[in-house]
């Protein structure tokens, strides 16, 4: 278990997070200030599975040559912002 | 050879594929619809025609909200005739439910415990219903059926 500190919306929070191969298991708390467009005021636990990887499309220095698809690892910030894309029409966080 | 087929979010009325955000297998399905997660109870259909056996997965890959004793997800399979719970206690951590159906046999799996089901046959219709409760609950599921 590792933790290290991520921004979302205005918060800093600091997330537990589970290596677990070739995903992550994320655990975090964050307070909400809106859940399906109603008004709330209170703190949600959030647990979460994120692929660790993502393929990124990187440009041939050559323009002759085609560009090529890279694994590479994904930070626990982008895990967070991934989450919360997904979330956006449920929550409004702080 | 093993075929797969995918819910559909039967409570909004739309053929929604019931989808948090990926599919390992189809990840272009978050481009359908499906994005996003369950905060009501939520009922889903799928269609196979199994002839040998029907396993039901269904992936819990986010869980968020405040849940007391008793609260969070329960999830229900039915063949439109008999729904039977899956789960007794209440889901609030991701995780993994396997059904396996055969003519005369019915188990789930639930995040490693063994659940015995009244045996339900070799359905063309499975639904699933998710009951969800809590404090501002949301919960990410894949779902799909591997037949044969």
């Amino acid at each position: 278990m590792s933790s290290q500190t991520v921004k979302l919306g205005t918060q800093t929070i600091t997330p537990n997070v589970q290596d677990l191969g070739n995903s992550y298991y994320i655990e975090f708390q964050v307070n909400i200030t809106k859940y399906s467009n109603n008004p709330v005021n209170h703190t949600i636990v959030v647990k979460f599975v994120c692929n660790k990887y993502k393929q990124v499309v990187v440009p041939s220095a050559n323009p002759l040559s085609s560009p090529t698809v890279q694994t590479v690892q994904k930070t626990i910030q982008e895990c967070v912002d991934e989450w919360y894309n997904q979330h956006k029409s449920v929550y409004e966080v702080a | 050879m093993t075929k797969i087929s995918l819910f559909a979010n039967t409570t909004t009325g739309n053929s929604y594929i019931l989808a948090s955000n990926y599919f390992p297998f189809l990840p272009q399905v978050s481009l359908i619809n499906g994005y996003g997660a369950l905060t009501g109870n939520t009922t889903a259909q799928a269609s196979p025609t199994p002839k040998r056996y029907a396993k039901v997965i269904i992936q819990i890959t986010s869980v968020s909200g405040t849940f007391s004793t008793g609260q969070g997800l329960t999830v229900q399979i039915g063949d439109g005739f008999v729904t039977q719970t899956v789960n007794n206690s209440a889901i609030t951590s991701t995780g993994t439910v396997e059904i396996l159906l055969t003519e005369n046999q019915a188990v789930a799996n639930v995040n490693g415990t063994q659940v015995s089901l009244i045996p339900m046959g070799l359905p063309q219709g499975i639904i699933l219903t998710f009951n969800i409760s809590g404090t501002s609950p949301s919960f990410g599921i894949n779902a799909w059926v591997e037949w044969e």
